[in-house]
């Protein structure tokens, strides 16, 4: 079973459902998540004040705890999925370094970048770096070019490798 | 009310149609529940599905949860004292003092590794309970961007569970870890003690289009050829898992395929009708698999978690569905809305985005 720590989902049932530690996390918010081991990640999300993006992680989180706890023996692996990225708003020019969060993405995949409109054609990179494990992957795409893209939002989608299925999510990125 | 593992084993055994488990096969099955099962998270039932076959049935028992944990730890110190019926309970030492620490919260067992599951192969006659395989969920373990890391996980999770014969063992890893492609996923690792011919067996996810070039570097004999349809079946966002043993004589020579219902548009019931259309599944087992699917009731949860085709090097197929029986009564509780902590944890923030 997951550990208590390290789960942005555990750290919000006890935020919600204990004042003390809502005491402490509006006197020490740092330290306070350092407590509970959460990533730098879960940490952004959590700043982000976004309820898309932390329901997404929390959902990822339950789904796996549930997963890994009882309801399944996570056989053969999991599906892979983005669960969120990094920055998540820019401007049309080149971002030196753009990081997607999620499970089961490969290095070197495609990630696509689709307009959320359905006007204009997807934009297309490769993230060459990578670095966690299957069940928490980062990737990272190097000086992506952006400077032609239309403002507006984009759907942010991957492809483990060209011809592969596409990984639909609902993480976004808005250019601006 | 609380049903036990055997309990549940019964009560599963009294809704699995015939096609699926043959006289014999229930007979043993039944011995094996009335045995005393320990209480786990998770059964997992085998059957074979692509022909009429019916005698031979495994039974699978996951555990991850602390509960689930500690029964199981204490069935395998059963094994290793020699009061199970097993032919050499000194190969049970090592894994029972493991599984002792695994059970216990906070330990680098615990933390390492996520679930281990026992399978037992009830395909002889006599005595319902011999040694089980064991497998562990290696998810913590497997970094592809960092086989030394890798390497040195998997060896120490081996020496807790087998002890002494873990250096023997980990020949095979290290040879299935230098020729996997540079994407790869090592889900789930597997000591096979009673198989005379399989020693280790690893389940990995890679790269579709890797999986052939990776049987022929690891020195696998066979052809896919037979299978690529069932591959593009089991294909899951690109990656595509695969069982495959080693023993003395290297690779076994029979790999498995494995395809979950998890990511499969539709389902189980899409999946079995994918399997029967493929002849991969009879009519009468898919027909008795959506029969036992839908027999679930209020107190247990039936589902399919996964269909097999194991290959073998002389091109012969032969098809398995995994049947998973778990306690419905599994609850998350309720999440508060998130909503909440925006409201009270930071009032004066201006809106994201």
């Amino acid at each position: 079973m997951a550990e208590k720590k390290k789960m942005l989902l555990y750290f919000l049932a006890d935020l919600m459902s204990d004042d003390v530690v809502m005491d402490r996390f509006l006197e020490d918010p740092e330290g306070m998540m350092h407590d509970y081991d959460l990533s730098e990640q879960q940490k952004a999300t959590l700043y982000s004040l976004d309820p898309l993006r932390i329901g997404s992680v929390v959902g990822a989180e339950a789904q796996l705890g549930l997963e890994n706890a009882v309801l399944s023996p996570q056989w053969p692996v999991p599906e892979s999925r983005v669960r969120g990225v990094e920055p998540r708003r820019v401007p049309a020019e080149v971002v030196p370094a753009f990081r997607l969060f999620g499970e089961g993405l490969m290095r070197n995949a495609e990630v696509v970048l689709r307009p959320v409109q359905g006007k204009g054609p997807d934009l297309v990179y490769v993230a060459r770096d990578s670095s966690g494990s299957f069940q928490e992957t980062e990737l990272c795409v190097r000086e992506m070019d952006l400077s032609r893209a239309a403002p507006g939002r984009y759907r942010v989608c991957v492809r483990n490798f060209s011809g592969a299925t596409l990984i639909e999510n609902a993480v976004e990125l808005e250019v601006a | 009310m609380t049903f036990t593992t055997s309990d549940r084993l019964r009560r599963a055994l009294a809704r699995m149609p015939a096609p699926l488990l043959g006289e014999r096969a229930r007979d043993r099955l039944l011995a094996f529940s009335n045995a005393g099962a320990p209480d786990v998270d998770l059964v997992c039932v085998e059957c074979r599905v692509s022909s009429d076959q019916a005698d031979q049935v495994d039974v699978g028992l996951s555990a991850a949860s602390h509960r689930a944990r500690s029964a199981l730890a204490a069935h395998v110190r059963q094994l290793a004292l020699g009061q199970a019926g097993v032919a050499a309970p000194e190969r049970w030492h090592a894994a029972a003092a493991c599984l002792g620490r695994w059970a216990t919260r906070g330990t680098d067992e615990a933390r390492a590794l996520r679930a281990v599951f026992l399978e037992y192969d009830l395909d002889t006659a006599g005595a319902p309970a011999a040694d089980p395989s064991l497998f562990f969920n290696a998810h913590e373990l497997s970094h592809a961007w960092d086989r030394p890391r890798t390497l040195e996980g998997l060896c120490r999770a081996m020496t807790w569970l087998v002890g002494e014969r873990a250096p023997a063992l980990s020949e095979a890893l290290e040879l299935v870890l230098g020729v996997l492609p540079e994407n790869f996923h090592l889900a789930h690792l597997g000591f096979m003690i009673p198989r005379p011919d399989e020693s280790l067996r690893f389940f990995i996810a890679l790269p579709t289009p890797e999986l052939e070039g990776f049987l022929r570097r690891v020195g696998w004999g066979g052809s896919l050829a037979a299978a690529r349809d069932f591959v593009g079946l089991a294909d899951r966002s690109g990656w595509v898992s695969v069982a495959l043993g080693f023993g003395r004589n290297g690779v076994h020579p029979r790999v498995g395929i494995e395809a979950p219902v998890q990511g499969h548009p539709g389902g189980a019931s899409r999946l079995i009708a994918a399997l029967l259309e493929r002849g991969a599944c009879t009519p009468a087992k898919a027909e008795a698999l959506r029969a036992l699917l839908a027999a679930a009731g209020p107190e247990e949860r039936y589902a399919l978690s996964h269909a097999k085709l194991v290959c073998c090097a002389d091109g012969g197929l032969e098809a398995k569905a995994y049947v998973t029986f778990a306690p419905s009564e599994v609850t998350m509780g309720r999440l508060s809305s998130i909503r909440q902590i925006r409201a009270r944890a930071a009032p004066a923030m201006p809106e994201a985005g």
